[in-house]
């Protein structure tokens, strides 16, 4: 039984008609209702970006009319945030294909070798690794974001929390003092009470933190 | 040579106790107190004279103005020959103390509470420059 997907929406950015044809031929065969949009300009690709929204994945011609290779490195960069890139590239272009790699595009395809096969796996292995990626960096981020409640926590603990209990450890200290007139130690009990209140504030915020925290433990993040 | 004591604290309980352990160690003239760095620094600018020596202890969160930007703002005027700062905070953070001592003015970094032996010997440092 041949693989297949139901439904795939791709923009196929190639200003080469011959090698589009064979594209949506190839796509045809494993898709029963492909969605594809062809783009001879990058900046027709670009349009079609903005209008119809995201793609499943787009496939790229590396050399293309209106753009330089260091503007379409830099877009690669930009799209792959977003949407899988498969790169389709000639012999010639095997170095620049590499690099493009490594700004962001899922993989590359020589033109002279693809086949149905070929093209259809590494469309679902681009769309399936863009996904991982993504819910990696989403949990990524819950991390990072627990972090910055956890330093804001420590720094509580060390600029706010302790404030109270040096008072109160300066009061016992004055406190001690057996020759102290009764109307100076109920003003220092005062202090003593004023300070316990202040801790007990500060704990319930900070348990408050610690819960919100909790309720947000990145395990429980799809 | 005169010398003159400023407090620079909000914690006005903290304030209260701090005056008392200065009373305590008998080694500092009665001391004004300020609640931000903003009224310190207008205070110091006030009665700055290159003569006389200003002992400083100094919080380091505070509203209006923090510890920290009172430091800078001081260098526009006063010397640290004879202004000497103590910073007097309940932090321990350690990056807290090594800002402090990169500061030209700030002689010691005191934790609070400040008992009546740490004030002594703050002293004795700075009768000893």
């Amino acid at each position: 039984m041949k693989p297949e997907l139901p439904e795939l929406s791709v923009l196929v950015i190639e200003d080469n008609a011959g090698d589009y044809l064979l594209v949506e031929d190839y796509l045809m065969e494993h898709v029963r209702a492909p969605r594809l949009r062809h783009a001879t300009y990058f900046k027709d690709g670009r349009a079609y970006l903005d209008a119809e929204g995201p793609f499943d994945v787009i496939l790229l011609d590396l050399s293309l009319p209106d753009v330089t290779r260091e503007q379409l490195l830099e877009e690669i960069r930009r799209i792959s945030l977003h949407t899988p890139v498969v790169i389709l590239t000639g012999y010639p272009d095997i170095d620049y294909a590499t690099k493009s790699l490594a700004t962001g595009a899922s993989d590359y395809l020589l033109k002279d070798t693809i086949n149905d096969i070929i093209l259809f796996k590494s469309v679902l292995y681009a769309i399936e690794r863009h996904r991982f990626l993504k819910s990696l960096r989403e949990h990524v981020s819950a991390i990072e974001d627990q972090n910055r409640r956890l330093r804001e926590i420590a720094w509580t603990q060390s600029h706010v929390f302790r404030a109270p209990v040096a008072r109160l450890m300066a009061l016992v200290d004055l406190l001690r003092d057996e020759s102290l007139p009764e109307a100076e130690r109920n003003e220092l009990l005062g202090y003593v009470r004023t300070s316990s209140d202040e801790i007990d504030a500060i704990i319930q915020n900070i348990v408050e933190k610690a819960q919100a925290i909790m309720d947000t433990d990145p395990d429980n993040i799809p | 040579m005169t010398t003159h004591l400023l407090i620079v604290d909000d914690d006005t309980i903290l304030v209260f106790l701090l005056r008392k352990v200065i009373e305590k160690s008998g080694r500092f003239p009665v001391p004004s107190t300020h609640p931000n760095g903003s009224h310190a620094l207008e205070h110091l600018r006030s009665i700055y004279n290159p003569a006389d020596r200003y002992i400083i202890l100094l919080d380091i969160n505070m509203p209006v103005m923090n510890g920290w930007e009172f430091l800078s703002e001081i260098r526009a005027f006063a010397k640290p020959e004879n202004t000497i700062v103590a910073i007097v905070t309940s932090s321990t953070d350690r990056a807290d103390k090594e800002k402090a001592a990169d500061d030209p003015y700030v002689l010691e970094f005191l934790t609070k509470p400040v008992m009546a032996e740490a004030l002594i010997a703050l002293k004795d440092r700075i009768d000893a420059r």
